[in-house]
């Protein structure tokens, strides 16, 4: 559905994408990676905010047959008009993407991301959480056959989180939904796939079970009181450790999380 | 320390630079377009000047019944002050001063340096929250470092700006006489104060200064108090047009307001004039008691400034938190978009502007002319039914009429001044003589505009004389600038709506596979905004119009324009036309606007910054059309008034079509990038 060809981009000295390709088909994926790793510049790119210095975002199979399909976008930061109510917002999205029955779709919406109760309520008198969801529902306005989700989960409560999770795992059946973001356990559960991106490169890509399944041998849970210089983390009472071997003696191997993987990729050179 | 912070969030302010380095290029500008002017036996003149004022003034002070009045305080004072300037030396002229004490431009520039000082002190705090959430007791002394800051960056800009207005005069003029008596210009020859010229620049600096500081402390409080940019610069026209509405009304030498006027020490007209009020008995010049008050008005200013700070929140009170139902925006996209445009603070603007504007008509059109039209329609109605021939002969033998009139008070003078008349006699002839005098403006007037008529006649045209007043008044009107304000305040933020909201981002990427959509959502805007100009623009040209209709009148309105003595560069246009021509002209700039600012809002995403640009490149082109007058077809100020009409019409479009070449070529070449 997309293909991204060999995109870079730098910011002065900084090269923030370098050669980046990838191709992306229907299902939900999961861009993970620290604070300037160049998450924002790629969907930035993808969204037509960004002009790359090189390379090509193409929006179908072949670059010589180039279909259009409709993007929807959450960005990082609320970008909405103050002054309209909810339903009016929704709305005018609608109508600048020229949606048919807007009202069905609307309120379908509404209820999905659980915002209906503030309808007739202005932006700027909104919660920061129900601002966020609002604009998520804006990025599903009109099923677009790609939707961009940049840190999408900032300023959820947990109840929302997982409210959001159900929504866009129930409306990405038929679509390209792309999730940056790296607070790992709200693409856990959802993700089809996870590309780990650091310093503007991919370091890891592919489906999340395969990921993971490669992984596994990887995770110790280390016995209490035991001390571990390498790569741990807290998980509740437990200490879990990550090396490719047992690390010390006691240590029982685990099932891996995204969590771990996440550790083990970028932990190491922190 | 923190004096060094509050400096260094102005000075890290680009456009703060930018204006600076702006100001300083135009105050050199105007330097050099200073032009020396020659006057024979300069010395003698002066004394005769000098004589003639002390005479008026003793002859007034006679004539006063009451010796202890304001106003015989004050002849004696002007008595006092020209006798005093008797023994002045003026044999050595002074060259290359005029522009540091004759033009307003380096003051007002200094003075927009401060107001937008004043507005990004206050509102910094504002966009960087971090003070205002965690400072609650140091919150007096960052307001006092705050106007101490702005008072700073007043004073260097305003002496760099004087600086470079006399640098430039040096590279044109030279400059000489740096301590010769300021009468020695001959614009200053009646300057009432003994100083030297050094000391009258000096002066200028030092009240325009503390004038300036004034002004830029009102600024900062309604910065304080309105947190959006447009709305502070809002506030600033506001002030500013109060201040001309103010000073105009006000100009009775004796009357409080009249005395400080701040207009008056931007301007130069505190050095030409002998002002003031009596205050405890004694009469007190005009900069003096300006001072008094504008150190009282600084310490009020302060403080109310120092309050407003420490009552200062960042978060705002929630509104329409409880569910409040609003009525929905109606008409699809365009509803959505003329909701955008006209939020409640755009009618405001539109509302207090339009009302602004209508006052100062009222203001500057006067009821002080009232013998001259009634003469002029005297005149006018006589010489309708007259052919031009015998419309040319007649005002000749009116002028000869009015000028024995003159000269018959003349000699009564002398008779009087020798005693072989009566002040009965003497009175009357200078009644007569005043009205002849009247009289006399009217008919040069009405020749000039038989000159102009005699040309259409020339080319064969059926033109006729017309009750001008009216029609003159209304074309030779200086620019709208509050028709621009209104246009720049609504359209500005309207144009730049996507980028403040951050709404550009979620636009950019719905409509990025959809070119066709955005080029739609465009044309929208673009209508909107046209409809909405069209709209402001009728109504603030319905306006001119009524008010000149209801207090001069305005007959003939199919004439050619050229029979009320109107030569625009083609000379076959009637009026209505030229109020048709002026319209289209005014859409057309308003065309401008929008272009520029749809192009920079590209580059530059915050409305403040937009404004500000808009603001200064506008200022720029009406400084530099005004150094040199062949660049009228590009100041974009021109395009609000009739000044475009006395130009030719492909130089008009030349000048229009380059303007909008220049705003577009940023975003064809955007295109081009973009299309990677």
């Amino acid at each position: 559905m997309m293909k991204i060809i060999n995109v870079s981009k730098s910011y002065k000295s900084t090269r923030a994408l370098v050669d980046f390709t990838y191709e992306f088909g229907v299902g939900i994926y999961a861009i993970l990676g620290p604070n300037g790793s160049g998450k924002s510049t790629l969907m930035n790119i993808i969204t037509g905010n960004l002009a790359p210095d090189g390379g090509s975002v193409c929006f179908s199979q072949s670059e010589d047959a180039p279909q259009r399909p409709k993007i929807g976008y959450v960005p990082q930061q609320a970008a909405m008009y103050p002054y309209f109510t909810v339903y009016e917002m929704l709305d005018y999205v609608a109508v600048l993407n020229g949606v048919d029955k807007r009202r069905e779709h609307i309120e379908a919406l509404m209820q999905a991301f659980d915002i209906s109760s503030s309808r007739d309520k202005r932006i700027r008198s909104l919660s920061g959480g129900t601002r966020q969801r609002l604009a998520i529902a804006q990025g599903f306005i009109g099923l677009p056959e790609i939707v961009i989700l940049d840190e999408p989960t900032a300023g959820l409560d947990p109840l929302q989180r997982i409210l959001f999770k159900n929504a866009v795992k129930k409306m990405s059946t038929d679509m390209t939904v792309i999730i940056a973001t790296h607070i790992v356990s709200d693409v856990e559960d959802i993700a089809d796939e996870v590309l780990f991106l650091d310093k503007g490169r991919i370091v890891k890509a592919g489906k999340l079970q395969t990921l993971l399944s490669e992984f596994d041998t990887y995770c110790w849970r280390l016995p209490k009181g035991a001390v571990y210089d390498g790569l741990t983390r807290i998980d509740g009472e437990d200490v879990r450790a990550i090396a490719p071997q047992k690390p010390i003696e006691g240590a029982v191997p685990v099932a891996a999380t995204l969590e771990d993987y996440y550790l083990k990729i970028f932990g190491g050179e922190r | 320390m923190l004096f060094k912070y509050e400096l260094l969030k102005l000075f890290r302010n680009r456009l703060i630079i930018i204006m600076l380095c702006a100001g300083f290029v135009i105050s050199f500008a105007v330097g050099i377009g200073e032009q020396v002017t020659e006057v024979e036996n300069y010395g003698t003149r002066f004394a005769k000047r000098l004589d003639t004022v002390i005479y008026s003034a003793k002859t007034n002070y006679r004539q006063i019944d009451d010796k202890e009045s304001e106003m015989a305080l004050y002849q004696l004072g002007v008595v006092e002050k020209y006798s005093a300037l008797a023994d002045v030396d003026v044999s050595s002229r002074a060259r290359g001063f005029e522009a540091a004490l004759s033009t307003a431009y380096p003051y007002a520039l200094s003075l927009a340096v401060g107001i937008f000082a004043a507005i990004v002190a206050a509102h910094s705090e504002y966009r960087s929250s971090l003070v205002l959430l965690t400072n609650k007791k140091g919150r007096y002394k960052i307001c006092v470092c705050k106007m101490a800051s702005v008072a700073l960056v007043v004073f260097i800009s305003g002496l760099a700006f004087v600086a470079a207005a006399l640098a430039g005069a040096f590279v044109c003029t030279g400059v000489s006489g740096f301590f010769a008596p300021i009468q020695s210009i001959p614009t200053y020859m009646l300057c009432p104060y003994d100083m030297s010229v050094a000391a009258a620049i000096l002066c200028r600096f030092g009240i325009a200064f503390v004038l300036i500081l004034c002004a830029c402390l009102a600024v900062f409080c309604a910065a304080l108090m309105l947190r959006r940019f447009h709305l502070a610069v809002f506030g600033v026209v506001l002030i500013c047009s109060t201040e001309i509405l103010r000073s105009s009304l006000v100009e009775d030498a004796f009357s409080f307001f009249g005395n400080f006027a701040i207009t008056d020490f931007i301007s130069n007209e505190w050095l030409l004039r002998y002002k003031g009020m009596k205050i405890a008995g004694v009469f007190v010049s005009q900069p003096l008691v300006a001072l008094f008050f504008a150190a009282v008005l600084i310490a009020v200013l302060a403080l109310a400034a120092m309050l407003l700070f420490k009552r200062a929140r960042t978060v705002l009170t929630v509104k329409n938190a409880s569910g409040e139902k609003h009525a929905r925006a109606r008409g699809g996209a365009y509803g959505y978009e003329i909701k955008k445009m006209l939020s409640g603070s755009a009618i405001v603007i539109f509302i207090c502007l339009l009302v602004i504007h209508t006052l100062t008509l009222a203001v500057v059109y006067r009821d002080d002319g009232r013998d001259y039209e009634k003469i002029y329609k005297y005149h006018v109605l006589q010489m309708s039914e007259m052919s031009f021939d015998e419309q040319r002969a007649y005002i000749i033998d009116e002028r000869i009429r009015s000028a024995e009139q003159v000269s018959e008070a003349r000699r009564l003078k002398e008779k009087f001044t020798n005693g072989e008349c009566t002040e009965a006699e003497y009175s009357a002839a200078l009644q007569r003589a005043g009205l002849a005098d009247i009289t006399n403006n009217v008919l040069r007037d009405i020749d000039k505009q038989l000159d102009s008529l005699g040309k259409l006649i020339e080319q064969g045209m059926d033109a006729k004389l017309v009750y001008a007043v009216g029609w003159a008044g209304l074309i030779n009107k200086p620019q709208d600038f509050f028709l621009i304000a209104a246009l720049v305040l609504i359209l500005v933020p309207y144009v730049n709506a996507e980028n403040d909201s951050g709404f550009i981002r979620v636009l950019n990427a719905n409509l990025r596979t959809n070119r066709k959509a955005m080029a739609r959502h465009r044309r929208r805007k673009a209508a909107v905004a046209f409809a909405v100009s069209l709209v402001v623009i009728s109504l603030f040209n319905a306006a001119d119009v009524a008010f000149f209709a209801l207090r001069f009148g305005l007959p003939s309105a199919t004439a050619y324009a050229a029979g009320a003595g109107v030569e625009f560069a083609c000379l076959g246009i009637r009026l209505w036309q030229a109020l048709v021509c002026k319209f289209a002209l005014s859409l057309l700039g308003a065309l401008l606007i929008m272009a520029f600012s749809s192009c920079a809002s590209r580059r530059v995403n915050s409305t403040p910054k937009l404004v500000a640009l808009l603001l200064g490149v506008g200022g720029v082109l009406f400084v530099a059309a005004k150094l040199v007058p062949q660049l009228t077809v590009v100041d974009v100020t021109s395009y609000f008034g009739c000044a475009l009409l006395f130009e030719a019409p492909w130089a008009v479009l030349l000048g229009h079509l380059s303007l909008l070449a220049v705003s577009c070529v940023p975003i064809a070449v955007e295109h081009i990038k973009t299309d990677v």
